[in-house]
């Protein structure tokens, strides 16, 4: 078998030229770098696609923060937890005052 | 700021598409990697300090080839990936691929492969070197590397493509 030479295909590969549109490629060029000065130009641009993608984060951050959001080893219920616990206890402390209030008022013959 | 990378384009654009036309394989690449680079030049030429025009070669080279390194290791991810998800190109673009026959004969005919088994930087001593004719000192000055590390790679690099050559059967850099 004949030795390959690679300097000569090398040669060969330099002197190869390839055809491009230089007006056509500075036009393409211009127009990412005002893209790139517009950073919001993607969501006026592709709008559907924008929000979709905001839709998409938006769900990820949401089950993200679910996630991260459990009861952890040492019995303590994350902040979600603790602020609906709160909440409940808020609840019940105005529904139990306000029975209170009702059946005192119902016992001293206020209301019949 | 556009007049002086106005005056770039006109002056350096053979230069720059020389070296991503033979840099990447398939015209999408070379036409991205070469705007890709004219945007960077268009970005960082505010912070470029002019030194004199081989300076400003040496500046424009060093973004080309960095340019052109990170473009192709972006592409291969993106090509493993597609290997990953089983993706097929052409079951996508059936009628833009060309058939078996006319890429055997276009191996024959052109040069587009033989950088084909190397990796980024390889390519990066190749083009600088065999296609651009730089000194090793200038490679070694873009790429951030020493001489010996040059010297040792385009070594490394055409073994790499003469083997590639034998065991793809391809005999067009032969006597």
């Amino acid at each position: 078998m004949d030795e390959i030479n690679i300097d000569k295909a090398l040669l060969k590969m330099k002197e190869t030229h390839y055809p491009v549109d230089y007006v056509q490629q500075y036009e393409s060029i211009m127009e990412r770098v005002e893209q790139q000065k517009r950073p919001l130009a993607f969501f006026f641009q592709k709008p559907l696609l924008a929000s979709m993608s905001m839709l998409f984060l938006a769900f990820g951050v949401f089950f993200y923060s679910g996630a991260t959001n459990k009861t952890d080893y040492t019995g303590n219920s994350s902040k979600i937890d603790t602020f609906m616990a709160s909440v409940a206890v808020i609840d019940n402390d105005e529904n139990q005052t306000e029975q209170q209030d009702f059946y005192s008022s119902f016992l001293d013959g206020t209301i019949e | 700021m556009e007049k002086h990378f106005n005056e770039i384009y006109s002056e350096h654009k053979e230069f720059i598409w020389n070296i991503t036309s033979k840099y990447f394989q398939n015209k999408w690449d070379r036409e991205e990697a070469f705007q890709e680079i004219f945007v960077k030049i268009h970005r960082y030429l505010p912070a470029y300090k002019e030194n004199g025009q081989n300076y400003l070669k040496t500046w424009l080279y060093k973004i080309a080839i960095t340019t052109s390194i990170n473009f192709f290791k972006k592409q291969k991810r993106v090509q493993m990936i597609k290997d990953v998800i089983g993706f097929n190109e052409r079951l996508f673009f059936r009628d833009q691929q060309p058939s078996n026959e006319t890429t055997m004969r276009g191996k024959e005919e052109s040069v587009d492969y033989l950088l084909k088994p190397l990796n980024a930087n390889q390519r990066a001593v190749i083009v600088l070197r065999e296609i651009e004719g730089l000194p090793y000192e200038e490679i070694s000055e873009i790429m951030n590397v020493n001489i010996g590390t040059v010297k040792s790679m385009l070594n490394r690099s055409k073994i790499k493509i003469r083997e590639y050559l034998k065991k793809e059967g391809i005999c067009n850099g032969r006597d």
